[in-house]
């Protein structure tokens, strides 16, 4: 165990889901896709076992290399940083991963997609850990993003029932929502922290906290101490289901139970607690942003437990359940105690999937049924399974606090914690938390009794019978585990100290611990004398004040409806219609102005010499016009021809300059004049400006001047 | 007299000829205006040559081809108005439109 290496913790499940994942394209390698993804989970559990951080190991601590390495400096390194918050997560996962998929042996036989499932789960199991274990902010978030793709994977593992994939989607999607700002968040601290890791940006954080940096680049130094926690919480909020982004969760019951029980309960949902345990100090340096945490898990909780009555199905009844216990660890974080929300998250999650692995029990007891997740058509399962039954009433008594069980001291813990914070909102909080306590201990055992006690309604419920060992043996350990780990965990402090090095023993004053208790036994009294008598006239819960509300989910899924599905497609609409008819008319008004264009040009050619014409006298004109505007050197028209030249006598030509009469011709050689270009002046050029210099009668000796003479000799002779 | 008379006197021409090419009906009617427009261009060049240049002998010359080519032009353009009498009936120029479109 001491030598085997921390990075196996993360990648043995992943290499087991790798090989479960091919074992799925064949048909017989089917079955053997669970021992792989067992063995994986058994051996990071035993690789974490041998590097508990109060004992000296060499392997643990960080082992970290760098995955990316930006121009700039930037590092992005890849880690595996174990401390005594990483691993009792680890320590959760495992066992809670490794129970369930043990339980799935049984509950998913002769299912399509068996190894898929296991294939699915390693990786879940494998991004989780990557989670927990991840020593930087990028880590962090690649592998919160992949747990959401596992979350969807599963949520949609039966893809043919259209609300499972309508699930899986909604869930993606409200999760990715508050990630939006989760990554606002991480950006925001990493660019102002100048790295991802957990340690440096802490300390920045801390750093302006106590005023040593007075600014930060993008925002003002007060302003990034608030900001960055309350987005980071975003995440949080979409993640764990807190109020307003929790619709996802009871929606996602759609998907196998036992994924609901690993997932939905113990831990993807747990990934925002983590985050904001493990980035508690970035919290505590704004008040504002605690006593967000405070006010939202608080609403949380008590909304969902609101709801959580109202519920027939046994599932959503958990679900809701899920939610207000993920606010009771909020409100924990926000009153300041990592130790007593990280607690909660610990026995809660050994509880909760308990329930829900019991509840699954009873639903693949009733396969039968027309629906089996319906509390109204259970009853008396007592007496036919009577293994579920009683584990399921150990968890609904560790969720209800009962003294003594392990949900009881997390909620001590809590409770201790709002009350040592003192402040106006913490007080608040406590006040709320005990009114969930009661409800939490009501709806938990109507549940129960609904689906345990009295007589069977329905003709399923009269034959189911127990599960396998397979599935009952998890449910076992699970009890055991809620009845003695929290009492354990509390002695002494010894979480508490394990946790964050100090003794302090977080548990609240004994009015306070007497007061919840007296609310849990409470509420489960009043729900076992309303619930005790055969169910024949309508459920009691409905005669409760606010029923209406309750049920109708207090309108916050009608709320997201409204704003996020029809919002977005009418925002949605608005786009199409800009681009139907502004950008595409522009194009296509383009093409019709062309055509016309072409249409109207069309017009002048039509075949008629005559309008030929006079398109071309036109542009003669037009030529005419600029011509004479821009031909500045016109010259003074003449009013008399000039003189006549005289004749030039040229010395060469004067033989034969003459053109001569026959007789002259006789007497004299005919020299024929060749025209000899002269030198000084250009000759032949047709440039008008020459002709324009020659106008004031300047002549040239050339040939022209030589015809000249003739003339006039002509003339001249006659 | 002056070269402006002149020159305004072919302008006038000119213009005139323009007008009958563009304006008659009759193909033989246009060839006339042609005539008229050709006869102009030389009566133009002969009245810069006088005023200008009246020494030079090669602008005669260059007016008698002018007035030549006329001629051979005259000749020609009878000889299609005969060819498209022959294959369209008829001799006004605004029925001959087969290049139309």
């Amino acid at each position: 165990m001491h030598s085997l290496p921390l990075w196996l913790i993360p990648i043995a499940p992943l290499l087991a889901a790798a090989l479960a994942g091919v074992l799925a394209l064949t048909r017989r390698g089917e079955r053997a896709a669970p021992a792989l993804t067992i063995a994986a989970i058994a051996l990071s559990g035993l690789v974490a076992l041998g590097a508990v951080p109060d004992r000296p190991h060499p392997l643990a601590g960080t082992i970290e290399a760098t995955w990316l390495s930006l121009p700039g400096g930037f590092q992005i390194p890849l880690g595996v940083h174990i401390d005594p918050l990483a691993w009792t997560m680890i320590a959760v996962i495992c066992t809670v991963s490794l129970l369930v998929q043990v339980y799935s042996i049984g509950y998913m036989r002769g299912e399509n997609g068996y190894a898929r499932y296991f294939a699915y789960l390693g990786l879940f199991t494998a991004s989780m850990l990557g989670l927990v274990v991840a020593s930087n902010l990028f880590q962090l978030y690649v592998c919160w993003e992949l747990v959401g793709i596992c979350s969807y994977l599963l949520i949609g593992f039966w893809w043919s029932k259209p609300s499972a994939a309508k699930a899986a989607k909604k869930a993606f999607v409200v999760t990715r929502f508050g990630d939006v700002g989760f990554l606002l968040g991480v950006l925001l601290l990493v660019s102002a922290a100048g790295s991802f890791r957990f340690d440096a940006v802490t300390q920045f954080v801390q750093r302006i906290a106590r005023g040593e940096l007075a600014s930060v680049p993008l925002v003002s130094a007060p302003v990034f101490l608030t900001l960055a926690p309350l987005l980071l919480f975003c995440g949080a909020i979409g993640k764990s289901a807190q109020f307003p982004l929790h619709v996802w969760l009871p929606d996602a019951m759609e998907g196998p139970t036992p994924v609901s029980a690993l997932i939905h309960a113990a831990t993807m949902v747990a990934a925002g607690v983590y985050m904001v345990a493990r980035l508690l100090p970035i919290f505590a340096a704004s008040p504002v942003a605690m006593e967000t945490v405070l006010i939202i898990g608080s609403v949380t909780a008590l909304i969902a437990a609101t709801i959580a009555l109202t519920q027939n199905d046994i599932k959503k009844v958990m679900a809701y359940s899920t939610v207000s216990q993920l606010g009771y660890m909020m409100l924990g974080l926000g009153a300041g105690s990592q130790g007593a929300g990280i607690f909660h998250l610990v026995t809660h999650a050994m509880f909760k999937a308990l329930l829900f692995l019991t509840a699954g029990s009873v639903i693949h007891a009733l396969h039968a049924a027309a629906d089996p997740n319906d509390l109204r058509a259970m009853g008396g399962l007592f007496r036919r399974m009577r293994g579920t039954a009683v584990t399921c009433g150990i968890g609904v008594l560790a969720l209800a606090g009962v003294p003594g069980l392990s949900g009881f001291w997390s909620k001590d813990a809590i409770l201790g914690a709002a009350l040592a914070n003192g402040s106006p909102v913490a007080l608040a909080a406590l006040t709320v938390a005990i009114i969930v306590a009661a409800l939490t201990a009501f709806y938990a055992t109507r549940m129960w009794m609904l689906a345990f006690a009295g007589e069977p309604r329905s003709e399923a419920a009269a034959h189911a019978h127990e599960s396998p060992l397979v599935m009952t043996l998890p449910l076992w350990i699970l009890a055991i585990l809620s009845l003695a780990l929290g009492g354990w965990l509390q002695a002494g402090g010894r979480f508490t100290a394990f946790l964050t090095g100090t003794a302090s023993a977080e548990s609240a004053p004994i009015w306070l611990t007497g007061l919840a208790s007296a609310a849990a036994l409470g509420g489960i009294a009043l729900a076992w004398l309303l619930y005790r008598a055969p169910q024949t006239a309508s459920d009691p819960v409905t005669r409760a004040p606010g029923y209406a509300l309750f049920a109708h989910l207090w309108y916050v899924e009608a709320f997201w409806n409204a704003v996020g599905a029809r919002g977005t497609l009418a925002v949605g609409r608005a786009v199409a219609w800009f681009d139907r008819h502004v950008v595409d008319a522009t194009v296509d008004r383009v093409g019709r102005a062309c055509k016309a264009s072409g249409q109207e040009l069309r017009r002048e050619t039509n075949g008629q010499v005559q309008t030929y014409a006079a398109t071309l006298m036109a542009a003669v004109v037009v030529v005419v016009v600029i011509f004479t505007l821009y031909d500045r050197g016109a010259a003074p028209a003449q009013t008399n021809p000039p003189p006549i030249p005289p004749v030039i006598a040229d010395a060469r030509l004067k033989p034969a300059a003459r053109m001569q009469s026959p007789q002259m011709r006789a007497k004299t050689p005919v020299a024929l004049p060749i025209p000899v270009p002269s030198p000084s002046v250009p000759e032949g050029s047709s440039n008008g400006s020459n002709l324009r210099n020659n106008w004031g009668g300047e002549t040239q000796a050339s040939a022209y001047t030589l015809f000249a003479a003739h003339g006039n000799g002509e003339r001249g002779d006659r | 007299m002056g070269l402006n008379s002149y020159l305004v006197v072919s302008a006038l021409l000119f213009g005139i000829g323009t007008f009958a090419v563009l304006t008659r009906r009759n193909a033989i009617a246009v060839l006339m205006g042609v005539e008229l427009m050709l006869n102009a261009a030389n009566l133009n060049f002969l009245a810069f040559w006088r005023f200008l240049h009246p020494a030079a002998m090669e602008p005669q010359v260059f007016v008698l081809i002018g007035l030549t080519v006329a001629a051979a032009d005259a000749a020609v353009g009878l000889a299609v108005v005969l060819n498209i009498y022959r294959d369209f009936g008829t001799i006004e120029v605004n029925r001959i439109d087969s290049l139309k479109g």
